[in-house]
């Protein structure tokens, strides 16, 4: 693994890490917000419900250029929020924390999807047992429902993991190409297409792509099944 | 500790209309399925909110609609033995007893682990997951988790559903144990006669969503209802006798100045018995049949005589002791009987239960 990581050329690893870090960024940032919206969804009984949830699913069906450019416009500099954030110190627009947030709402649908499943399939009565032996309701949603739904929100965690992994269309609009800023994987192999004779780095950084990735569901296979483990009750 | 439930429910086509008011120790909810139950024991616990009504226990009031008062569930301290056991599946069997230590939802004076293992018999239970419990077994956990919440009353829905007869028996005995041994009131949901007869202090009857009576068990079976609403086809008897002593796998007990035989009881000598007689197990003789095969007969005066789909259901007084007797309309004719007239009522068969 360390030979062929030193085997990229700088830009190649550059362009690695910066994916790493952008994707764990972006699933540790969106899980907390993931896990309330997908409780929300399966649990909630409020108006605005279906609007919550179109919302949520909605990049998922728009093409990501729309989205990108969406967050251009909402987060860029002179963007509504990007200029209320910028004094704080907070800017998004061709940052790596831009790259972040694109591959964070991208997978958002996905993480949400899968956690929600989750969490609709929690008995509630064991909710309810929960709640005549006096746990609170923050109780019980720490205590039995979190844990029950473990499976699922450790799908939705590596599914989001992935989709950042992969993220291009959204990224690439909202920050650009910027190698050693925005230059994630999928734009850096995008680059390299574009390059003449650069076949071969090519070759490595989507051999690289697959080992990721598949080591991602690899891992999320055997997580799953320790939380399935812990949970089936026996 | 009192229970006070006065309760009005409108669930769509269902209505519920509960008056209860007792301070006995085991109390049983008893009507056949879709009487209303298991609602009735939502809305003590909380699980359900009625449209108007007063749940009371002690001085603590937990619903009171004019008042405006309704504690959530979590608050009320109610130790709920659900139908299914409801255990948590992700915790073993020592952290769902102790489920409501760890989430801050047990009273100080909730009884020591030791303690309910030993009376539940679950010491061996404490480290398996719940996937792996008997029927039996996960009842009785879940029964022990609910005691060590420290509840102030302890709902026992239909606790023996689905257990053969050997481990109905077992649980039943250790509920009987639970309750005479100075722990919490026990509301108890069933639709078995003979759990109920077992167990009760008080008898709820229940009927299409009312509780139409809520008296000591023999008073409640009295009750003009309580045929329909235990969805019988003959009315019983309850009586309360006393155990004099064993002979040769029969069981002696005195029931009120009378002797009274019954198939061997497990109890001991001056324990309290009660026995069940279906009204159609008492036969009616005019004069003492001394020459017959049934053991009991009582001589009795007819109190009271009333139409009945069966034939003519009698009320007898037996010095004091009240019974139903069940005869055809041509058996009373041959007879000729009449209220007021002196009879012997010989009982064929009863079915026992016992009260620790």
């Amino acid at each position: 693994m360390t030979g062929l990581f030193s085997a990229l050329t700088q830009t190649e690893q550059d362009a690695l890490l910066l994916s790493l870090k952008v994707a764990c960024v972006a699933t540790a940032a969106s899980l907390p917000v993931g896990i309330a919206v997908a409780w929300l969804l399966a649990r909630g009984r409020f108006a605005g419900r279906g609007l919550l949830s179109a919302l949520v699913y909605l990049p998922l069906v728009l093409p990501p250029v729309v989205t990108g450019y969406a967050l251009l416009l909402a987060f860029g500099r002179h963007g509504p929020i990007g200029a209320m954030l910028e004094p704080l110190g907070i800017v998004f627009a061709f940052r790596w924390t831009g790259a972040a947030l694109a591959c964070g709402i991208m997978g958002f649908p996905l993480m949400v999807r899968a956690i929600r499943l989750s969490i609709e399939a929690v008995d509630l009565r064991l909710e309810q047992a929960a709640g005549t032996l006096g746990a609170a309701p923050l109780v019980r949603f720490a205590t039995i429902t979190l844990p029950l739904a473990a499976p699922g929100i450790i799908a939705g965690a590596v599914l989001a993991f992935a989709k950042a992994m992969g993220e291009f269309g959204a990224t690439i609009t909202f920050v650009s190409n910027i190698p050693g800023e925005t230059q994630t994987l999928p734009s850096a192999i995008y680059s390299l297409i574009q390059t003449p004779g650069a076949e071969a780095g090519v070759l490595r950084l989507v051999v690289i792509s697959v080992i990721v990735s598949v080591a991602a569901v690899l891992a999320s296979e055997w997580l799953s099944q320790v939380a399935a483990r812990r949970t089936a009750g026996r | 500790m009192s229970l006070e439930v006065r309760a009005h429910a409108r669930l769509g086509d269902f209505a519920l209309d509960a008056d209860i008011a007792t301070d006995a120790p085991r109390v049983c909810l008893f009507g056949r399925s879709g009487a209303g139950k298991t609602t009735l024991a939502n809305v003590v616990a909380g699980l359900i909110r009625p449209d108007a009504g007063r749940v009371a226990i002690g001085d603590e009031v937990l619903f009171d609609s004019a008042a405006g008062i309704d504690a959530p569930a979590w608050r009320r301290r109610i130790g709920y033995v659900f139908q299914e056991p409801r255990l948590f599946p992700h915790l073993n069997v020592r952290a769902n007893l102790l489920y409501a230590r760890r989430s801050g939802g047990a009273e100080a004076r909730a009884p020591a682990l030791d303690d309910v293992c030993a009376l539940l018999g679950l010491q061996s239970l404490l480290d398996r997951k719940p996937g792996g419990l008997s029927g039996g077994e996960a009842r009785r956990v879940a029964i022990g988790r609910a005691l060590l919440s420290g509840p102030r009353l302890v709902i026992l829905d239909e606790p023996l559903t689905g257990l053969d007869g050997a481990r109905r028996k077992e649980l039943l005995a250790y509920i009987d144990l639970l309750a005479s041994r100075g722990g919490p009131p026990i509301l108890y949901v069933s639709h078995s006669i003979e759990e109920t007869a077992r167990l009760a202090d008080v008898v709820v009857l229940m009927q299409e969503g009312r509780t139409i009576a809520c008296a000591p068990p023999a008073e409640a079976f009295d009750h003009p209802e309580a045929e329909s609403a235990a969805g019988l086809t003959a009315p019983i008897t309850i009586l309360e006798g006393r155990v004099l002593d064993h002979e040769a796998g029969a069981t002696r007990l005195s029931l009120g100045p009378m002797d009274f035989q019954t198939p061997r009881l497990e109890l001991e000598p001056g324990e309290p018995a009660r026995i069940v007689v279906d009204a159609r197990d008492v036969a009616i003789a005019l004069s003492n049949p001394i020459d017959s095969s049934v053991q009991n007969r009582l001589h009795a005066r007819i109190a009271a005589i009333e139409p009945h789909t069966g034939g003519l259901l009698l009320r007898l007084d037996a010095q004091g002791v009240r019974l139903k007797s069940l005869v055809t309309r041509q058996a009373a004719e041959r007879l000729s009987l009449a209220q007021g007239g002196t009879v012997f009522a010989l009982i064929k068969a009863v079915a026992s239960a016992r009260q620790g």
